[in-house]
């Protein structure tokens, strides 16, 4: 795993990078520390890093625009913050834990293992940010009717007809996206409220219909689990 | 809201000023009943008992208005005839004369002896002083016609050389000559109550509530103008012998100057402009100078004229400096000069009780809003003082200062637990100061710096960093609002990168021409990434230090801060603070 820690305080920067090397062990492929995002934000958005625990100070509205630009990168953004009264927030912009400080090994531990896809996730995001040419986007998540995976990325289809690439993977946005949205397929994530039946193909395969009359294939092993959903 | 309160508080003031306004001019109206006065008398020294004779021949006395009548020889007479109208007679009433002079006397009427007002003697052993206002009925055979008066005078004990021994001598229905006081009487005991009534009240405010200088200028001026109000009607109150009016006279010239103080003291005491004591100094000589004028009306004339026209001049100052307030004080003392100089004669005899009563209302309307104001500022300035306080407190409780400074410490508990156990003493020095000094408007100098080492001392170890303070040559005993440099530290800390490099604040104390110079450096190596909350932070903390520096400073302080090079050629943030050097301010 690749991690970046920015955090401009000495003794919790080095806090961090003692308790994450404890915990990842040798699945720590790399770990770097910056004091501050800033400047540097197009570079990090350059490192494949999988996971960055940013530290803002989220007291003013600056550091929620740079957290904003955070959420859009592919890694999985963790925000350690004094700031707990923001947390929500900070949540609904699509970070996937929020460690208030002070923080021990318990708690780091637990946020990390939501990284690695262990334990629950949050899912309450309100919008997705989407970065393109260095431009952020905007996309409320009841806009959002479904996402299709593209080799690293993943295209999210509005309900307005657009296609927009977001850095993050299936996988990564499966764990910030709010209930309604499930996995339908390996390569799909839909939201359920827009699902109108549950059709059966030839071949014992499966597709949804979707209420404006998209078809999204259905895999099998989640036939099942799907149907009871949908009852 | 405010305004409608204190119009409500003003109208009862309104409405008791037309009362007493109207009250006095009903006395002035009916202060003439059907009367017959003795205009011109003939005077003659030495004493003859023919003279009371109406057949004597006086024409070879000379012959004087009975207001310009001198003394004229250890005794002396007057001489006059008067013409008594039938119509006085149709009544059936009984009829009366009266006297009012600084004289003893006997009065013969058409000859006849008709009555005694004290001794009259040929020395001032041998005198007894009569009633300055005497009283005495004529016989009820008086027919209509001619009569000859004749008045066997003494004047040994007046005491001093007035411009005019002689006021008058009336013939009239001797009921309503009785009376003729009653009325004034009243209202001035009823405009004398009240007067003494707001004097005591602000008198005892001032006393037991230990409230501002104006309470007691304002009171003594109430009860002086009550005390002036009753001498001025004492004649028709109480009735006194000659011989102590001067007594009288000295003690309405006294009054007239305590009140003309009393209200320089209150005016320049309400209304605090620039030049006051030159202003006092000048203005109470030209009174004392006043005290010089020929006769005792003309001093307590002077008297009112000075003060109320230097007391008008520095309320219409007042005004133009924004003291809104002053403009009912302006009010009352034009309305006072305006009836002065209309009606100058009947000013202290008739009008006075009316126009200091007036004047009183007016002062105490203005004062009412000026302590008002006072007491909504000083409220203010509390709040602001509570607010302060509390903002100082809460930026050590604030997420960012506490969560990162516990979080660091366990992280040394873990890894080294002697520094960690260093920083919490650290920790608890800073916060046991701050809790000292929060509530404080000011503090030594002394216990700034220890504040601003400890937080340098937790700040160092949270951050890695090597931070120092220098404060050599400053003087610790000197005061300072609380937090002012600490402020200042924590602004730098926020905004620099101190790691790598030992960084050491600086302050000196510099003092010249009556100033204390304050000169703070921090070094200056800013951040790379100024994303931070430090924009926000800054704002409050150099809105703090300001705030400090005017509740204990007001404008005599000056604030000035920026980038440059200290001596050793270093780029440091430097803030450079002024102070009066005098005690006068933090206290």
């Amino acid at each position: 795993m690749r991690v970046l820690v920015v955090e401009d305080e000495a003794v919790v920067a080095r806090r961090l990078r003692r308790l994450i090397g404890e915990i990842l062990g040798s699945d720590l492929e790399r770990l770097d520390v910056i004091d501050h995002l800033g400047d540097a934000i197009d570079r990090v958005f350059e490192t494949p890093y999988d996971l960055v625990f940013l530290d803002l100070s989220l007291h003013g509205d600056d550091g929620f625009d740079l957290l904003r630009h955070a959420v859009s990168g592919a890694f999985h953004t963790i925000v350690v913050s004094a700031h707990t009264d923001r947390a929500l927030e900070a949540f609904e912009l699509g970070v996937l834990d929020f460690v208030p400080k002070p923080f021990g090994r318990d708690r780091l531990a637990r946020a990390i293992g939501r990284a690695r896809g262990q334990g629950p996730s949050p899912r309450r995001l309100r919008q997705l940010a989407v970065r393109r040419a260095g431009q952020l986007t905007l996309v409320p998540i009841e806009q959002l009717v479904y996402v299709r995976a593209a080799d690293d990325y993943a295209e999210l289809h509005t309900a307005d007809g657009r296609v927009l690439l977001h850095d993050k993977t299936l996988a990564k946005l499966e764990a910030l996206l709010p209930e309604p949205f499930e996995r339908v397929h390996r390569s799909y994530l839909v939201d359920l409220r827009r699902a109108r039946r549950l059709e059966s193909e030839p071949g014992s395969r499966y597709r949804l219909v979707l209420a404006d009359g998209t078809d999204i294939p259905v895999g099998r092993t989640r036939v099942a689990a799907l149907r009871k959903r949908l009852v | 809201m405010q305004r409608e309160r204190w119009r409500c508080g003003v109208l009862p003031s309104w409405i008791m000023g037309i009362v007493l306004g109207l009250s006095s001019l009903s006395v002035v109206a009916q202060a003439s009943p059907e009367r017959m006065t003795l205009a011109h008398v003939q005077v003659q020294a030495g004493d003859d008992p023919a003279w009371a004779d109406p057949a004597f021949d006086d024409r070879d006395w000379p012959e004087v208005a009975l207001h310009e009548v001198e003394p004229a020889g250890p005794i002396f007479w007057l001489r006059g005839r008067i013409t008594i109208d039938p119509e006085l007679l149709a009544s059936g009433r009984p009829i009366g004369a009266r006297f009012l002079a600084l004289a003893s006397c006997q009065l013969f009427w058409d000859g006849a002896w008709l009555g005694d007002n004290g001794t009259v003697g040929t020395s001032a052993s041998t005198e007894r002083p009569g009633a300055i206002d005497w009283l005495v009925p004529l016989p009820a055979s008086v027919e209509p016609g001619v009569h000859t008066v004749a008045l066997r005078c003494s004047a040994h004990r007046r005491g001093f050389e007035p411009m005019t021994g002689f006021y008058v001598f009336w013939i009239g229905d001797y009921l309503s000559l009785a009376d003729a006081g009653r009325w004034h009487a009243t209202q001035t005991l009823l405009s004398a109550g009240g007067l003494w009534a707001i004097g005591l009240f602000y008198v005892l405010t001032f006393a037991l509530a230990r409230r501002s200088r104006s309470h007691l200028w304002l009171g003594l001026l109430a009860c002086a103008s009550g005390a002036l109000v009753i001498v001025e009607s004492l004649r028709a109150l109480v009735g006194y012998t000659y011989d102590l009016h001067i007594w009288r006279l000295s003690l309405i010239t006294a009054l007239a100057w305590a009140i003309n103080a009393l209200l320089l003291a209150f005016v320049t005491g309400r209304y605090p402009l620039s030049g006051r004591r030159r202003f006092l100094l000048v203005t109470h000589g030209i009174l004392l100078a006043s005290l010089a004028l020929p006769s005792y009306d003309a001093k307590s004339a002077g008297l009112f004229l000075v003060g109320l026209s230097a007391s008008f001049g520095w309320t219409v100052r007042a005004v133009r400096r924004g003291w809104s307030d002053a403009g009912y004080a302006i009010a009352g003392l034009a309305l006072c000069l305006l009836v002065g100089v209309w009606q100058q004669q009947a000013f202290l005899d008739y009008f006075l009780f009316f126009t200091l009563s007036l004047l009183c209302l007016f002062l105490l309307v203005s004062h009412i809003l000026a302590d008002g104001r006072e007491r909504r500022e000083h409220a203010a300035t509390e709040l602001r003082s509570a607010r302060l306080e509390i903002e100082l407190l809460r930026r050590h409780l604030q997420p960012h200062f506490l969560m990162n400074t516990l979080t660091a410490l366990a992280e040394w508990f873990e890894e080294e637990p002697e520094v960690a156990s260093a920083m919490v003493e650290d920790l608890g020095r800073e916060l046991r100061i701050l809790a000292d000094v929060s509530k404080q408007s000011s503090i030594p100098l002394g216990q700034e710096l220890a504040l601003c080492r400890s937080h340098l001392a937790v700040m160092a170890r949270r951050r890695d960093e090597v931070l120092g303070l220098d404060a050599e040559g400053v003087d610790e005993t000197a005061s300072i609002p609380p937090a002012v440099f600490h402020t200042l530290l924590e602004n730098a800390l926020t905004h620099n990168a101190y790691r790598g490099e030992p960084a050491s604040f600086r302050l000196r104390e510099d003092r010249r021409d009556g100033t204390r110079v304050l000169t703070f450096d921090a070094p200056h190596r800013p951040r790379a990434g100024t994303d931070d909350p430090s924009t926000v932070r800054e704002g409050t903390g150099l809105r703090y230090v300001r705030a400090r520096l005017r509740e204990s400073y007001g404008d005599r302080f000056t604030f000035d801060d920026g980038p440059t090079t200290a001596a050793d050629s270093r780029p440091v943030w430097r803030t450079v603070i002024r102070l009066p050097l005098e005690s006068g301010g933090a206290t």
